[in-house]
């Protein structure tokens, strides 16, 4: 029931996806390497290092918005 | 959707390296410095959010073709709600009133990464997987995040039934949102978000369906918007402000929101599939001051646009309560948008939207009528805020306020007590979490407070989701009378009555009620009975929890009791304590194969959405009803499946 509008975007999708990804490959370093993925993927160090950024919310706002 | 840790928000999963996208140096859409040894160095020139600051040069490098359409959707400029703002506003103040909607109006647009990696900026972020790029948007945690109160409330039952779509196939946003609608870019001028050529309409699966089996297809169609007869009530919010405290902190203050369902005339026909004569209408709240706070007198051409608006509400069912008998719309003019539902700053705006009593369909001789025998309803388990002024602080009555200790700290009804549900469950720590304490305990508790058993306890709140569980809790030990407030704290400030913030102490008494067990069923009982005709189980939860998109936290797994029926508790109560009326309650359990012949069990995640809707069982006068009161908590520990 759905294919049709899926596929069409798939195939487009999937082609520009390939075409990019060897241009980024050329342009730039693996994300494995980089110190990014070193903290990033590093849980622990996340919990010491992540700052908590509290939304503030008027006393004065009222309703579902 | 729970909250994430901030840790939780920016952790990337070890998995996503291994994936397409995880082949791309992290800087090639983030910036940064990647060879940076400390974390202030690292961020330097960082892009937090990709897809919106920065598109060409990161999705759009490789998905170029979504990226030249998707940066000019709806999503990424909400550009219609400017085009309205701007037919309303004098364009002499534009660039204030522009200044305020970015500072109030603007901040829920997303892009790419709001609905494939995280969790969008409107939502607090975060990443969903660990960084992994989703080609599916995820419902809860992506769009519903932002489309939460109407959409989202809607269709996944936190109010009304939900919707047919996520109850019977399961469905997400995306079967009927797909991403030729998503990325779609809105033509310069679009009028509207329904003026979008490649939006989702009903007739993209149903088709043909004037050419079908059902007669009122064949009537209806071309007449009016499928959801005038498939909706539920939605919500209308009226008289919007914005504004800045004295922090600097912006708001918005909705001055009135009301569930209900209005008709309206279709002022606008030219958008697709739009030609039928009347449409659901939804109120947008925008106020002739909204933006008082930065510029007066924004709005010189008002009425331009109405602010009764085609709805398309996200709670579809097959059958509802206007389209349950011909009678119940035709000549019912309490559902068409009529004059008086205007407030006299919007009259010029919906003069086109209001449906004139010409207009109305005239009521029909010879229909089928319901029948819904409601002889047994127990009426006065509901009173009104006028009877409750009237009796307040008459010998033997007592006002039990379930707002909990903020709510009640703030303003209560003179002479309302309150009652800590805590002290009458048993701890999370326990072998038996949240279900009730001993039938001592809770007589010990409700005597020192002032309760007997020959007392008429009337429970109120701002909604139902305390109000209804007490009742139930009193009625299991053994008080003989008890009442809700129908339209809690609102309906009694509505009549102009006031609450109050002095607290009232009653002195101890003893209780001396009679314990009612027969109003709780253990998990042995739900599991005997399974497949017993004369036996229903009803699930209260919300329709992710109910269909395992979404567990409780203290729960083992997702899923449900087999064979439950899917009811939430928005389906019983309407927002802010309202109810519905009992032959609608009737027909609409009827039509889910829930009749009062039958042992009913309410169930939930920890037995509070299922003792409310044990209220509404008992008022509905159903002869057996019982809480399932270890409910999915405990049963989703048990192997039985």
């Amino acid at each position: 029931m759905y294919g049709g509008k899926r596929g069409i975007i798939k195939g487009v999708c999937s082609l520009a996806a390939a075409v990019g990804i060897m241009f980024f490959s050329m342009n730039g370093t693996a994300g494995a390497a980089s110190s990014c993925v070193t903290c990033h993927t590093d849980e622990d160090m996340l919990q010491e290092t992540a700052a908590e950024i509290k939304a503030v919310k008027s006393a004065m706002q009222s309703g579902a918005g | 959707m729970t909250p994430l840790e901030p840790h939780e928000k920016v952790l990337v999963s070890e998995d996503f390296l291994e994936t397409e996208h995880g082949e791309i140096a992290c800087e090639n859409c983030h910036n940064g410095n990647s060879a940076a040894t400390d974390k202030a160095e690292a961020h330097k020139g960082f892009v937090k959010h990709p897809s919106i600051d920065n598109v060409e040069k990161s999705c759009g490098e490789c998905h170029e073709d979504i990226v030249a359409t998707g940066q000019d959707s709806l999503h990424a400029t909400l550009s219609t709600f400017t085009t309205i703002l701007k037919s309303r506003s004098d364009m002499a103040k534009w660039d204030k009133i522009d200044g305020a909607r970015k500072n109030h109006c603007a901040g829920c647009h997303t892009s790419c990464g709001g609905c494939h990696v995280s969790r969008p900026k409107f939502a607090k972020k975060g990443f969903i997987n660990g960084h992994m790029f989703q080609k599916n948007t995820d419902p809860i945690n992506q769009c519903t995040s932002c489309h939460g109160s109407r959409v989202g409330f809607e269709y996944y039952g936190t109010r009304g039934q939900g919707d047919v779509h996520a109850t019977k196939a399961n469905m997400d946003c995306i079967p009927c949102h797909q991403a030729e609608e998503m990325h779609a870019a809105a033509p310069k001028g679009l009028p509207g978000r329904y003026h979008l050529k490649e939006i989702a309409k009903c007739t993209d699966c149903h088709e043909g369906l004037e050419h079908g089996s059902v007669r009122d297809h064949a009537i209806h169609i071309g007449k009016v918007q499928c959801q005038v007869c498939h909706s539920q009530t939605y919500v209308n919010c009226f008289s919007c402000h914005v504004g800045k405290d004295e922090n600097g902190v912006g708001y918005f203050q909705n001055k009135l929101e009301v569930e209900e369902l209005k008709i309206g005339v279709n002022y606008d026909k030219r958008a697709p599939g739009a030609d039928y004569n009347f449409m659901l209408v939804r109120h947008e709240p925008t106020d002739p001051n909204l933006y008082d706070f930065y510029v007066k007198d924004a709005f010189t051409n008002y009425d331009a646009t109405p602010t009764w608006k085609r709805a398309s509400p996200h709670n579809i069912q097959r059958k509802t309560w206007q389209a349950a008998n011909c009678n119940n719309c035709h000549g019912n003019r309490d559902i068409f948008l009529s004059e008086s539902d205007l407030f006299d700053y919007d009259k010029g705006a919906n003069a086109r939207v209001v449906v004139p009593d010409s207009l109305i369909p005239t009521k029909r001789k010879n229909v089928m009528k319901i029948d819904i025998p409601k002889t047994n309803v127990r009426t006065d388990m509901v009173v009104d805020a006028e009877w409750l002024h009237n009796n307040l602080g008459k010998k033997g009555m007592v006002l039990i306020d379930a707002q909990g200790k903020a709510g009640y700290a703030k303003g209560h009804i003179k002479g309302a007590i309150a009652l800590d549900a805590n002290s009458l469950t048993q701890d999370w720590e326990s072998d038996t979490p949240k279900e009730l304490v001993s039938h001592e305990e809770i007589a010990k508790i409700l005597g020192k407070a002032g309760i007997s058993a020959d007392d008429h306890v009337v429970v109120y709140a701002k909604d139902a989701k305390w109000a209804g569980w007490f009742l139930w809790v009193l009625e299991y030990a053994g008080v003989k009378k008890v009442s809700f407030l129908k339209g809690g704290v609102e309906a009694w400030e509505h009549h102009g009555y006031h609450l109050t913030t002095e607290v009232t102490k009653r002195r101890s008494t003893k209780f001396a009620g009679t314990e009612h067990p027969e109003f709780v069923a253990d998990n042995e009982f739900v599991a005997e009975n399974l497949g017993n005709q004369n036996f229903v189980v009803v699930d209260t939860r919300i329709i992710p929890q109910a269909i395992g998109l979404a567990m409780h936290g203290a729960a083992d797994r997702a899923g449900r009791i087999p064979g439950s029926v899917m009811l939430p508790l928005g389906t019983f109560f309407m927002d802010n304590a309202a109810l519905k009326s009992p032959e609608e309650l009737l027909w609409l359990l009827k039509m889910n194969g829930v009749t009062p012949d039958k042992t009913v069990v309410t169930t939930c995640n920890t037995a509070q959405f299922a003792g409310d809707v044990f209220f509404i069982f008992r008022y509905l006068g159903f002869p057996d009803v019982r809480v399932h009161d270890p409910s999915w908590i405990s049963w989703s520990a048990m192997t039985m499946e």
